[in-house]
């Protein structure tokens, strides 16, 4: 069989085979009506979520330099928060836009790819720490507004501030990690594999699927256990 | 509201693509559909981008070819369990060809259907005659590589034809 047999059989056959199937324009016209990629709506989400909690800490940080006005280690500490903060902000809306011009972009298959990967090997990472420090950020905003004493604010035991805020950070890093991580793997997998001309990583995916499971129920039954015996204790029975 | 029906004439004018790619990516008659719907919404999305410096159905296959690989994880499992009936299952019986015609592109596109999705690409876009360079460009792999890769894939497929 030779080269033009090929192109010869693709083309008579595809004459035959489109003949029976034809959208109308009313058909192609439902298609444009607005439909959302799951996946592209939970990273949204997620970016818009913290933007939002960006912008709550930015406000409260606000009320907070007014309030705090005459103490000027307060406003050591504020400003830079409040700038940070407008930073982060900044960063969601340069990842929103960035996230947009890969989706809408005219490029070629393979920088498309290169470009999605990127959203989540770089920009992603950085942004689930970002989310972190925002919600910190948030955290200590609201206590400082709330515990406002005439324009000072003081923390009795600052190592054990410093602890427990390195451990929140810890946390809410590692709570978005979990949960984003089966969805983010599988998109990094699967992308990486259609870069690399392979089907291995996403065979192995679905394979480590199981075990994964199962992982997750052993810790969420000793989670469980942990939390009842919390309150048997606490309770004192 | 021109812009508009400038861009649904455009695509009815050349919705073959739109077949083809779907039925090269997608399993069945429902996944069809749902990935023709997808790749029309993916084109009109992005249909600010092009400015007419390729040509229409170059920008076309590009976005098509780039929304199906995207889409294709989703159907991945049930495309491997797809039936060639369900691929090409609405071809008339009463069709004044020979059933050896449709046993030939039926053939032809289980064929193709086995191979990667990069090379499903490259392979069609040869298939519509082509010129390296535009599959080069669609693509993003260099002229030497489109012309090393397609010895390897009309090798593969003659095999798998035979």
């Amino acid at each position: 069989m030779s080269n033009n047999d090929l192109i010869k059989i693709w083309k008579e056959g595809n004459v035959q085979m489109l003949k029976n199937r034809r959208f109308e324009r009313s058909e192609l016209e439902a298609f444009l009506k607005p439909r959302i990629s799951k996946a592209a709506l939970n990273l949204n989400l997620n970016i818009l979520v913290y933007m939002a909690a960006q912008l709550a800490a930015m406000i409260l940080i606000g009320f907070d330099l007014y309030g705090y006005r005459s103490n000027p280690i307060m406003l050591k500490v504020l400003i830079p928060m409040f700038i940070v903060c407008s930073s982060f902000f900044g960063y969601g809306v340069f990842l929103l836009t960035y996230i947009w011009q890969v989706n809408h972009g005219n490029f070629d298959l393979v920088t498309a790819i290169k470009r999605k990967l990127n959203v989540y090997r770089k920009h992603y990472e950085v942004w689930m720490w970002i989310g972190a420090v925002s919600l910190l950020f948030l955290n200590f905003a609201l206590n400082t507004l709330v515990d406002n004493d005439q324009g000072t604010y003081r923390i009795n035991r600052p190592v054990f501030f410093a602890v427990m805020c390195l451990l929140i950070l810890l946390f809410i890093y590692g709570v978005q990690k979990v949960a984003q991580f089966s969805a983010v793997r599988r998109i990094k997998v699967y992308l990486s594999d259609l870069q690399n001309d392979a089907l291995e990583g996403s065979h192995q995916l679905e394979k480590a699927r199981t075990k994964q499971l199962v992982v997750y129920l052993i810790l969420a039954l000793i989670l469980t256990l942990l939390f009842i015996l919390g309150i048997i204790k606490a309770t004192g029975f | 509201m021109d812009k508009k029906r400038r861009f649904l004439e455009r695509v009815e004018q050349n919705q073959d693509i739109l077949h083809k790619i779907c039925a090269l990516y997608a399993g069945n008659m429902d996944d069809r559909k749902d990935l023709g719907q997808e790749i029309v919404c993916q084109l009109w999305k992005s249909y600010p981008s092009f400015r007419g410096d390729s040509k229409f159905t170059t920008w076309m296959y590009r976005v098509a070819l780039n929304t199906a690989l995207l889409t294709l994880r989703r159907n991945q499992r049930r495309v491997r369990t797809e039936s060639l009936k369900d691929h090409h299952g609405d071809i008339p019986a009463e069709s004044a060809d020979p059933p050896e015609e449709h046993g030939k592109i039926d053939r032809l596109y289980e064929a193709i259907s086995q191979l990667h999705q990069f090379d499903r690409a490259i392979i069609l876009l040869y298939l519509e005659q082509f010129s390296y360079r535009e599959i080069s460009a669609v693509i993003g792999i260099s002229e030497s590589n489109v012309s090393v890769r397609l010895v390897r894939i009309k090798k593969r497929l003659k095999e798998l034809l035979t």
